[in-house]
């Protein structure tokens, strides 16, 4: 049985026309390439890959850590330090009740020491890496492959609706530490599904943030280095009573770990309106 | 932000920061420099153009002394002194006004395509025009705070033009926020630029 034979085996000039089809759509396919190529959006910006995503989360678990572990003592020596306040003990050196007071403070705040000396390190590793990580981001993907209108056409389109969540200026961080990196990473993840553009303006406040975490932890992890040796000199500290350097270093990781309340009443949302922009001046605009 | 900005990014963001504190003060709008034409000397004699109550006589004055070739090279006064008038009389017209002016001076080849978006970007829109698009942000800020003092200088020629001529308080609060968050992300590539040399 003979095999069927294609149209262009059976006649020679429907086999040309066919190959010219051919050769005419090749090129017609070749000559739209280009602009296929060219129409291509830009890359996206990676400010937020997976490894910095779980720097994030491990800086969040560490707070966490650290939070459970010294919650209960720092708790305990703000009970104490009322009481010591309530019994009037201040210039009553010789009452032995003052005395007993200050002493529990004294093994109290030694606690905090011990408490902060095993933690700090850990979580100032995270914080390290979630700042390098980001240093590396914000110069490798808009310090270097972006000019500065570039970063303003990110800003442009980041964001809802003429509203914008941003921090206000001068406040300290409100709430816990893990809270407030658990909300960078949920920050994150919503902007990944939605391809804000608002990551850029995120990747600043987090390492801005966790820079000025580092230099925090490092002079507590000083502090705390000095006051333990205060402590381990036999007979040096006898009378249990903080110094101004000792409170300062419970607040700082007071502050650090757990924030302040907002007891304001006022929103960190700053709603911008809809611009009626009226005519149209487009033509007159900078792109 | 700008505690963090403060702690963090040292005397620049601060200049930068200051321009708002210029601005609450600042009586008028301030000249741009003369890029243009390259002249320092104030138009006189024919070239004259002073400022008018009334706005719609200054845009036509300004235009009769823009027809002489001579005078071309006075056009940043006249812009500065159009805005003068119309912050006698502010509203939303006025930017109508300018942009008519802006095309008009185009199209007579007094000033190019480009410069006169450049000019109405400058004082009527919320995005800022000085803004470098010809290196990246790191070669860009390695100019010792000359990006962040730029967009101080747009941010009042935007308080010159969007507050004062047009009086549209909404735009003045975009260009405002926009300026934050300009400065502030600018200062924190920066940072991170730097943080490797």
């Amino acid at each position: 049985m003979n095999t069927p034979r294609l149209a262009w085996q059976t006649s020679p000039a429907v086999g040309r026309r066919s190959l010219g089809v051919l050769l005419l759509g090749c090129a017609m396919l070749g000559a739209s390439l280009p602009r296929a190529y060219a129409a291509k959006p830009p890359p996206s910006i990676q400010l937020f890959p997976t490894t910095v995503q779980e720097n994030l989360k491990q800086t969040a678990e560490s707070a966490r850590a650290m939070e459970a572990s010294m919650q209960e003592v720092i708790y305990r020596m703000d009970q104490q330090r009322r009481l010591l306040e309530e019994a009037k003990c201040e210039g009553a050196n010789e009452d032995p009740g003052c005395a007993r007071l200050r002493k529990a403070i004294g093994e109290t705040y030694a606690e905090l020491l011990r408490g902060m000396e095993a933690g700090l390190p850990e979580m100032h590793q995270a914080v390290r890496a979630t700042n390098e990580s980001l240093e590396r981001r914000l110069r490798t993907q808009l310090g270097r492959k972006k000019t500065p209108r570039d970063l303003q056409a990110l800003l442009k389109r980041g964001g809802t609706t003429g509203e914008r969540i941003r921090r206000s200026s001068g406040k300290r961080r409100i709430g816990r530490m893990s809270r407030q990196f658990q909300d960078y990473l949920n920050l994150v993840r919503l902007g990944a599904r939605t391809e804000s553009q608002s990551l850029a303006t995120l990747a600043a406040d987090i390492y801005l943030d966790t820079s000025e975490t580092l230099e925090l932890i490092a002079l507590i992890q000083e502090e705390v280095a000095r006051s333990r040796g205060i402590l381990e000199i036999p007979g040096y500290w006898t009378t249990g009573e903080l110094t101004p350097e000792m409170m300062a270093t419970v607040s700082a990781v007071k502050g650090i770990l757990f924030g302040e309340e907002d007891d304001s009443g006022i929103t960190d949302v700053e709603v911008l309106d809809e611009v009626d922009e009226g005519p149209d001046f487009s033509h007159l605009i900078l792109e | 932000m700008i505690n963090k900005l403060q702690n963090r990014l040292g005397p620049v963001a601060v200049v930068g920061m200051a321009a708002f504190v210029m601005l609450a003060v600042s009586a008028c709008g301030a000249s741009k420099t003369r890029q243009e034409y390259g002249s320092t000397a104030q138009p006189g004699g024919p070239c004259l153009l002073q400022a008018s109550h009334l706005v719609d006589q200054a845009f036509g004055d300004a235009k009769e002394r823009l027809q002489d070739a001579g005078c071309q090279r006075y056009f940043d006064d006249y812009f500065d002194t159009l805005l003068e008038s119309a912050a006698g009389d502010p509203g939303p017209e006025n930017k109508q006004r300018f942009a008519d002016f802006l095309e008009w001076s185009i199209e007579r080849g007094v000033i190019s395509n480009t410069q006169g978006k450049i000019r109405f970007t400058r004082y009527f829109h919320g995005t800022y025009a000085s803004l470098p698009n010809d290196r990246s942000t790191c070669l860009a800020t390695r100019q010792k705070g000359r990006v962040v003092r730029d967009l101080g200088e747009e941010l009042k020629q935007k308080q010159a033009g969007l507050l004062k001529a047009v009086d549209d308080k909404q735009a003045w609060q975009t260009a405002k926020v926009n300026y934050n968050d300009l400065v502030f992300l600018i200062e924190a590539t920066r940072l991170a630029c730097e943080a490797e040399s």
